[in-house]
This record gives structure tokens, sequence and C-alpha cells, in this order.
């Protein structure tokens, strides 16, 4: 391809340019991030949901358990009490009872005060830890809340108070087994609360805090937040756990925020008997602080993932794209015209594999382009050896018939001469001897133009062998009894299926041919069978054929041996008529010989199936009845000689004779006859471009009348052969025998006739 | 969980990053004073710094590492002053004062550093704080905070010396000046509640000591209070020397007058106020203001006896005594 068209352009290297490449960084970047991404926050939210479980349930143990603790205590603390209130009130028991407070005071540092009031409500002792103790001040408590429910309850716990407004007070009082026990009232110092509380570490920044019923703070690690005595009713979480008497908060609550406003997970609990609410709280920050961390990891995974996703597209991109652009070029430099592009891709894949696929399909492209140029060369070498055999079967023709027309010429000069009539007859022979040489020339050359012009259609029959074997002795025989040879046909059964005509043809040329180049000894000819088929062999006892001629022999003008050229010796066509009729019947001709001993060319024909045929041979011809005395006949020719030398054979035949060069003057002449022509014959190639095809309708047209006629061609030119056939016409090439011309007429005349009767 | 829960996750994953460290201790060295309101060789001075520095470590800091604590003593007013000076130029983020009367000395000097004082008996009194939930100025710290414990010491002084029949608290007028007013009135009152002839004893210097002691000592029936006092402390081994010469029974406000002689202590344990000074010291240093830091009361009060210097006295301790103490030393 020197310039691309329009329909067959290449795709230009820009259009395509790095599409490959990009799509697949693109398509491996998308899967592994979409793996990634999906992946992660499916992560991220499974372990948030575990983590913030997980911190809530142990947020809410801690705070069971330190509610608990409380609960105890308090417990504890109550229970000792009771021991001070087992027996009743009295002076005598006033040492007793101190000695208990005294020992209550040193075991539970958090009580500041001890105070025992009798029945009546009146105060009888109190010991304190930062005051002088008392004895029966006798104050009256009987209205006071705490005795009046302690009286009725057993138990009292009041409110949280402060004093001096920075110390959180309890009051807790316990009612003796009996009534008349009166109470024992204690303050009880909360500090040891803040201990427990300052104790339960949730992370690093969890805490615990305690608000009482009226959801007032009462511990919390800051003190100073508990000391300023603050309300927490306006947390979320504070006031959702007053309201609610379940113990477990439901999900939602879950999340509060604290005094500073900060998210926390929160959990709570409460402390027995108290009425107190114990939370335990960790910002939200640090709760989800791995949460964050794992966000993090996720998202610096993700990047990595990415970065080597891209990495890994582009390796692999490279790894297909450029085997794929070096398979493009190639193959655009291949479409250029460069077939020695080669590749070279050294991936071991497919790509590899395609690449040395390419490379052998351009060898092959390559090699079928020098094959195809030898091919021409060959052609062109076998064309040109055909115009030289052309060109040397034309100066072979033309010398061979200049000889005897030199010949000719030569002879009628003498006849010019005064002669005897003895001298006059032995050159009259010798003209006849010339023109027959010419005439068998002529018959040789048009043999060998049917042939090539390919208008001979075989016609094939079945016949025995032996009938044409029998012919050909017939034939031969006298020949060579004159040269002094013996020729013997070997009688065959075997029938043959072929052209009768073309196969005798054959034979004769091949043992006119032995007959020619054999001097003594002999020709035999015998078939043999073969498979199916007949080998029809000829031997002579000849001088042989060097075998660096048998491949010529079969060429036109071909003659073995003899630099002196003897006529006698042949034109040299035989064997080229037997080859090429061989070639016709597609029979295989075989040749051995050995030189100074004889040859022997063998024929192969099929064998044919002789049952239930009858005898097809062609009888001779016989000596026709004169049918012609007394027929006009009418010939066309441009060839004035002809004309006259026509004219006068018929007129010696005892014809009528018209003739004429041109149609128009044929039926000039036939009007001053007066008769309608029994016989038109026509040359074929006529002047001003007609054919005596067109001349004969003509004529016929004229006269109505299917008038018999036949064509006559001096032409060898496959056409006009092919055209005359075609037309149904018999045709005779010049020079025409007068007994070939004889037999034809009489054959056109009598069919005439014959038709006529029948009609 | 909600989705703004987890637009929130995402962004608090991004917005607390790394995690707030400013609460944390060690991003520098950070230096404060300790003034100690006693001689530098006082052997109670090393007892002091130990739980402190104790009670800093535990919550992280460490002396040399990420806290520098430069410790200055004075006994006296002059003492004081020149010590305060020094640490003042230190530039202290705090100044730790051992008494009231240190940071008496203190706030004569600065009125914005912060103090935090480890025990002070009546902060208000003397004109710290305004309040102890709200103190409002540049100290903070600790108290005793009971007037009551005059009637308390009192009642301890008659269980153990029941044939007493005259207290005399002794106070200096100069170091003391809230003590007296503060735990006067209902010692007072006490003592009148059970026949008990209440005595102010002023000392103004050392060397009245001897010769006041010696006076009240003349008589029988006598007993002493020493009421929570910067001067008692300093010269703690001369008063109770006395005290035992004269044959007078005494109650103390710290352990180690008990310790060093002294037949009773009542009050608050100082070394454990060290351990928890170190609490005001650290949210300070974190960024709190000690206004917003509520004086707290010191809730723990001990009983120490000192058997040997009551069998010397000739005393018989009660049993109800014995099970009251936390310390009893023989």
């Amino acid at each position: 391809m020197k310039t691309p068209r329009a329909g067959t352009k290449p795709i230009t290297p820009a259009q395509t340019r790095g599409g490959l490449f990009r799509k697949y960084i693109v398509f491996f970047v998308a899967v592994v991030f979409l793996a990634l991404a999906a992946n992660g926050p499916i992560d991220i939210w499974f372990s948030y949901q575990e983590q913030r479980a997980s911190l809530v349930h142990s947020q809410r143990e801690q705070a069971e358990a330190a509610a608990a603790r409380i609960g105890q205590y308090v417990k504890e603390i109550e229970n000792q009490m009771g021991w001070m209130t087992q027996l009743p009130w009295s002076a005598s028991t006033l040492e007793e009872w101190r000695f208990d407070a005294v020992r209550l005071l040193r075991q539970v540092p958090a009580i500041t005060e001890l105070a025992r009031i009798d029945a009546e409500g009146r105060e009888q002792a109190r010991m304190s830890r930062v005051a002088m103790d008392v004895v029966g001040t006798q104050s009256d408590f009987s209205h006071d809340p705490k005795f009046v429910q302690t009286m009725a309850s057993k138990r009292y716990n009041g409110p949280v108070y402060f004093r001096r407004e920075s110390e959180p007070y309890l009051t807790l009082a316990i009612a003796g087994a009996r009534r008349d026990n009166g109470i024992v009232v204690a303050e009880v110092n909360l500090k040891f609360i803040w201990d427990l509380v300052s104790e339960i570490k949730v992370g690093k920044r969890g805490y615990a805090y305690v608000v009482d019923a009226d959801s007032r703070l009462i511990a919390h690690p800051d003190i100073s937040l508990v000391l300023r005595n603050i309300e927490l009713s306006e947390l979320a979480q504070v006031r959702a756990a007053q309201l609610s008497s379940n113990e477990v908060p439901p999900e939602e609550d879950q999340v509060g925020t604290d005094l500073q406003g900060q998210k926390v997970l929160t959990a709570h609990a409460r402390v027995p008997s108290l009425g107190w609410l114990l939370f335990v709280e960790l910002p939200v920050a640090e709760a989800y602080a791995p949460l964050y961390v794992s966000i993090m990891r996720s998202g610096v995974l993700i990047v990595a993932a990415l970065v080597l996703a891209a990495l890994a597209g582009i390796f692999l991109a490279r790894r297909m794209v450029v085997p794929i652009r070096a398979l493009r070029d190639g193959a655009a430099r291949i479409g250029s015209g460069d077939l020695n592009q080669r590749l070279s891709i050294d991936t071991g894949d497919e790509l590899q594999a395609l690449g040395d696929q390419f490379n052998i399909m351009a060898a092959k492209l390559q090699d079928s382009y020098a094959n195809l140029e030898s091919k021409v060369d060959e052609r062109t070498h076998q064309l040109e050896v055909a115009n030289q055999a052309k060109s040397r079967f034309l100066a072979a023709a033309s010398h061979d018939l200049r000889q005897p027309l030199h010949a000719l010429g030569l002879f009628v000069a003498q006849l010019r001469g005064r002669i005897r009539a003895a001298e006059r007859d032995r050159i009259v022979g010798r003209i006849e001897a010339a023109v027959a040489a010419m005439n068998e020339l002529f018959n040789a050359l048009l043999d060998i133009s049917k042939l090539d012009a390919g208008v001979l259609i075989p016609n094939v029959t079945t016949f025995p062998a032996a009938q044409l074997l029998s012919r050909i002795e017939t034939t031969f025989a006298e020949s060579a009894r004159e040269k002094g040879l013996s020729l013997r046909a070997v009688p065959a059964c075997a029938w043959v299926r072929s052209d009768f005509i073309l196969l005798e043809r054959i034979l004769l040329n091949l043992v006119s041919n032995a007959l020619r180049y054999t001097t003594h000894g002999g020709i035999v000819v015998g078939c043999r069978k073969r498979g199916g088929q007949l080998r029809i062999e000829v031997w002579d006892t000849g001088s042989g054929i060097p075998q660096d001629q048998r491949e010529k022999i079969f060429g036109e003008f071909y003659r073995l041996g003899e630099p002196d050229h003897d006529r006698r010796a042949g034109l040299g066509l035989g064997l080229a008529i037997v080859d090429r009729l061989c070639r016709l019947l597609n029979y295989p001709i075989a040749l051995t010989s050995t030189v100074g001993k004889g040859s022997c060319f063998a024929v192969t024909v099929p064998i044919g199936d002789a049952r239930g045929r009858s005898v097809d041979v062609p009888v001779p011809i016989r000596v026709p009845r004169d049918v012609s005395r007394g027929k006009l006949v009418v010939v066309i020719d441009n060839d004035p000689l002809v004309l006259d030398g026509m004219g006068g054979l018929f007129r010696s035949w005892g014809c009528g004779v018209v003739t004429a060069d041109t149609d128009g003057a044929a039926i000039t002449g036939i009007a001053d006859c007066g008769h309608v022509p029994d016989l038109i014959i026509s040359d074929y190639s006529l002047t001003n471009g007609k054919t005596g095809i067109d001349v004969i309708a003509r004529l016929r047209d004229a006269f109505d009348t299917p008038i018999p006629a036949f064509l006559m061609s001096g032409d060898t030119n496959p056409e006009p052969l092919q055209e005359a056939r075609a037309s149904g016409f018999h045709l005779l090439h010049k020079p025409v025998d007068p007994m070939t011309l004889r037999a034809m007429v009489n054959r056109m005349l009598k069919n005439d006739a014959a038709a006529r009767v029948r009609l | 969980m909600r989705r703004r829960d987890i637009l929130a996750l995402f962004a608090g994953a991004l917005a607390s990053r790394p995690l707030p460290a400013t609460a944390q201790p060690g991003d520098r060295v950070r230096v404060i004073g300790v003034l100690i309101g006693l001689t530098e060789k006082d052997p109670e001075n090393p007892l002091r710094i130990a739980n402190f520095e104790r009670g800093l470590r535990d919550l992280g800091w460490i002396d040399g590492r990420n806290l520098r604590i430069h410790y200055r003593f004075g006994a006296d007013a002059d003492r004081l002053q020149a010590s305060a000076r020094e640490l003042l130029a230190l530039q202290p983020a705090i100044i730790v004062a051992s008494s009231s009367f240190v940071v008496f000395e203190l706030l004569r000097l600065t009125q914005t550093i912060p103090i935090v004082f480890v025990t002070a008996a009546d902060p208000i009194g003397d004109g710290f704080v305004s309040s102890l939930a709200r103190p409002g100025r540049n100290v903070t710290g600790f108290t005793s905070n009971y007037e009551s414990m005059g009637g308390k010491w009192l009642e301890l002084l008659m269980e153990i010396a029941p044939n007493t029949d005259r207290v005399a608290v002794m106070f200096n007028p100069a170091t003391a000046t809230g003590s007296r007013a503060y735990f006067f009135p209902a010692f007072e009152s006490a003592a009148r509640s059970i026949a008990v002839t209440p005595v102010g004893m002023p000392v103004h210097n050392a060397a009245e000591i001897e010769p006041v002691l010696a006076a009240f000592g003349r008589a029988p029936g006598g007993g002493l209070i020493v009421t929570p006092d910067n001067f008692a402390a300093v010269h703690r081994g001369r008063i109770v020397a006395e005290a035992a010469r004269q044959r007078v029974p005494a109650i103390y406000s710290l352990r180690y007058f008990a310790t060093e002689g002294g037949l009773m202590s009542y009050g608050v344990d100082l070394l454990d106020l060290y351990r928890r000074a170190a609490a005001n010291v650290d949210r300070i240093l974190k960024g709190a203001s000690p206004a917003d830091i509520p004086v707290q009361v010191s809730a723990k009060v001990d009983l120490v006896i000192n058997l040997k210097t009551a069998n010397e006295l000739g005393l018989a301790v009660p049993r109800i005594m014995l099970a009251r103490a936390n310390e009893v030393i023989e």
C-alpha cells in the first residue's frame, strides 16, 4: 500500500494514545478504592457499636458496683447505729453508750456527730468529733422531721446539706428495736463518697459522680463542683434517670452532655435505699479515640492501597499497553509496506504469542510477495519462450512453404519452354508432388491451429482396438515395404473408449514418425492392459532419441538429426500434433528410447465397455455417384485467381458456375443464368468486412430457398474458425485438395437431394 | 446510631487528633515555690516535703523532670519576708504556704501569684478568702475550720486530767491573730459550762515562753491548750519542755507536739494535707484559678496520746480515751 485510500485510512495513533493505559489505571484504582471504601466504614461501624456497647456495659458495671458499695457503707453505719439503740436510754447506760459512740466514731471517720434522742424527742447525749461532748441537753426534737420520720419508719436519711456551704453532710437516723429506746442520729460527712467516686476510673478522662434525689451534685472528682452545691437537673441524662425508675436506661440515653458541655457516654445506677443516682461518664472523644485511630488507619490504608493500586495499574498497563503499542506500530509499518518489520515482545504470555503470530504473518506476507514476483518472472519468461517458439514456428513454416513454392516456380518455367511430352509428364508429376507437399504442410499446420484454437471437440465412442490397429497397419504397409522395413500390429481384443479419428491421428503420426527414423529392422504396434486402461505402444528399431532431446521432439518443426534436411524426413509437426491431441484427450504419453537401438512411444487410453455395443466405425467413404453434373454452383471469393481456378475446376466437372467477389455480383451473375443455384461456396473473409456467412444468408434470402452452402477459408486464426463453426456451415481450409472439394460438393448436393425427396 | 452521630464521629476523628494534651503534665518544666514557716533545720521539713512530692508524683509531677520545686524556710517574719522575696524572684507558678502566718507574709508581697496554704485555721477571718466555696482571690488551701474545736480540746484535756480547774490557751498575738478570736469563744463557753476557769495566755516571743508557763504552773490544777500557731510550731520544743517541767497537762493541735513529748494532740493530719495540697497545685498548674478552687475542710481529725508523758504527769488515761485515740505513743 503506497498511499492509503480514504476508506482504509489507518487510525492515527493520536486518536488512541494512552486510552488503554488510563482505563487500566482508573479501573484498578476504582476497584481497590471501592473495596476499601466499602470495607472501612463497615469495619468502623461495627467497631463503633462494639466499642460503645462494651464501654457502656463496663461503665454500668462500675456504676452499679460503686452504688452498691455506697449502699453497703451506709447500711453498715446504720447497722452500727442499730446496736446503739438496743437498750432504752437511762443514766446507767450512759457510759456504755458513750463507749459505743466513741468506738463508732473511731471506726467510721465519716461520722462527725452522734446524738441520742429518747422516745419523747429529747436529746440525751451528743458526741462530736469537733465539739465538746454533751449529755442531757434535753433539747426538744419531737417535732423535728428526722425524729418524726425515724419514729414512723425506723430509719431516716435527710437531704444532703452543706456545712459552711462546703462540706456535704447527710443526717442518718435509726430507731431502736423498741419504741421507747428512742433514736440515734448521725451526721455523716460524705467526703468518703467523694473518695469512692474519685477512685472510679474509666479510661483516661472518665469519671463518676453522684446526685441526690433532688439532682444536687453530692460527689464528684472535682470537689470544687460539689462544694459549689450545684444542681444537675438540666443535664438530660440526670433528668431522664430521675424520671425513670427503670434500672437500665434505653439505648438513646447512653450519650449525654456533661457540665463542660462535652459529649459523654453515660451510665448510671441507683444507690440502694438513699435514692441517689451514681453516674459514670466517659467523654465521647476519648471513648471513640480508638475509632478515630481506626478511621485514620483506614484512611492511610486507603491512600496507601490507592497508591499501590495505581502503581500496579501502571505496571500492568505498561505490560499490556507497551506490547500492544508495539503491535500497533508494527502493523502500521507493515501497512505502509515495510515487510521487513518484526516485533520483539518478550512478555512470556499471550501477548508474546500474538507478537510471534504477527511476525509469522509478516514473514508469510513477505514470502508470498517474493513468490508472486518470481511467478510473474516465470510467467513472463514462459511468454517470452512461447513468443520465441511462435517466431521459430513462423520461420520454419515459411521456410518449409518457400521450398516447394520455389520448386514450383522452376517447374512452371520449364513448362513454358519447348519440352518433350515425357519430360512434361515428369515435370507435371513433380509439380503435383510439390503441391502435395505443400498441402500436407498446410493440413498439418491446420491441425495444430485447430488444436490450439480448441475448436476440436472429441467425439468419444467405444470401439475395438483391433479395428484401429488394422487400419494403421493397412495405411503404412506399402510405405514400410518400400523402405524394406517390417510393420506388424499385434492383434488385440480390448475395446477402447475414445475419439476414433483423433486416436487414429495420434497413432498415424507415431507410426509415420517411426517409419521416418527407422532405416532397418521394423515397427511393432501393440497393446497392453494396465488396470482399467490400455497402453498402445509403437516400437521401432530406429536411431533412438538422446535424453536431452526427449522434451524438444514434441515441439513444432523439430527434427531429429539430419542437418541436410531431407524433405522426406518430415515436417517436424507430427509429434507436436500428437502432443496436442494427447493433451486434448488427456492421455498420458510415455517415451522410452535407447540411442542406436530404437524407441517406444506409448499412449495410455481408457478401456471401453464392450457389452451391448455395436461396432461403430466410420465406414470408408464410398466413391460417390456423380451428382454434380449439370448443377449451378455459385463461388464467391475476393481472390480472382481462386475464382478462376475454381470456375475452371467446376466446369471440368460438368457444372454451371457463377463466380463473384460480392453477393451483389453473385446475384447479378445468377440472374444471367436464370436458374436458382444448387450450391453456394463462399470464402469466409470477404471485402468490406463481410463474411461468407452474411453472403450465404443474403443469397438464401434473395432466392427464399435454403440453398446448400459451405465455407472455405485460408484463415488459421482461431476466431473465424470458431465463428464459422458456430454458424453451422461446413468449412474447408485452403488449400483445398480437388478431391476433397469434390467429395464435399457431392455430399452437399446429395444431402440436398435426399432432403428434397423427403419433402 | 443516627447519621449525625456518624458524621460527628468522622468530624471527631479529624478534630481530635492528637488527643487534647493541654492538661497533661510534662509539656515544659514548671517552677513552683514552697515556703515553710519553720527553721530550715526543723526535722519536720523532710516529712512535709516527702509527702508533698509524693502527692505531686501521684499526679504526674516530678521534681527535676517537669517541675522545679524551690523550698524556702523562715521561722520569723523577717526571715519569711526574705525567703518570700527570693521565691518571687524565681517567678514561680505557685507558692505553697505552710500556715496562715506564711500566707499573711506572702500576701504582703504579691496579690497575683497563686498561693496554696496547707493549713489555715480561719482563712475567712484572716481575710485570705471571701468564702470557702469561692475563695475569690489568689489564695486557696485547707482548713480545720471548726471554731468548736476550742471546746473539744478542753473536753479532751479534762477527760485525761479531770482535776484541772483552770485552763490556759497559749497564743502569740502576732502570729495567730485570727486563731485566738476563732477558737476562744467556744473554749470559753465550754470552760464555764464545766466550771473551769478559762485563761488567755498570750506569748509575744520565745523568751516569754518559760516565764509565762512557770508563772501559770506555780499553782496546781492548771491545764494548757496550745492552738494552731506558727509561733508554737517553731518553738514547740521549748513549750513542751516547759509544760513538762511545770507538770502542766497540755493538749496541742498537731501530732508532732505529742511525738516530741507533748501529752496529747487533737487536730488535722498535717502530712496528709501536704499530700492533698499537691492536688490544688496540680489544678492550678493545669490552668485553674485559685479563686475558683474551694477551700477544703479537713475531715480527718486525729487524737494522739503520749502515754509516757501521761505517766510522768501521773495521769491515768481512761479506757474511753484509749478507744478514741488514733495513735498512742508509749
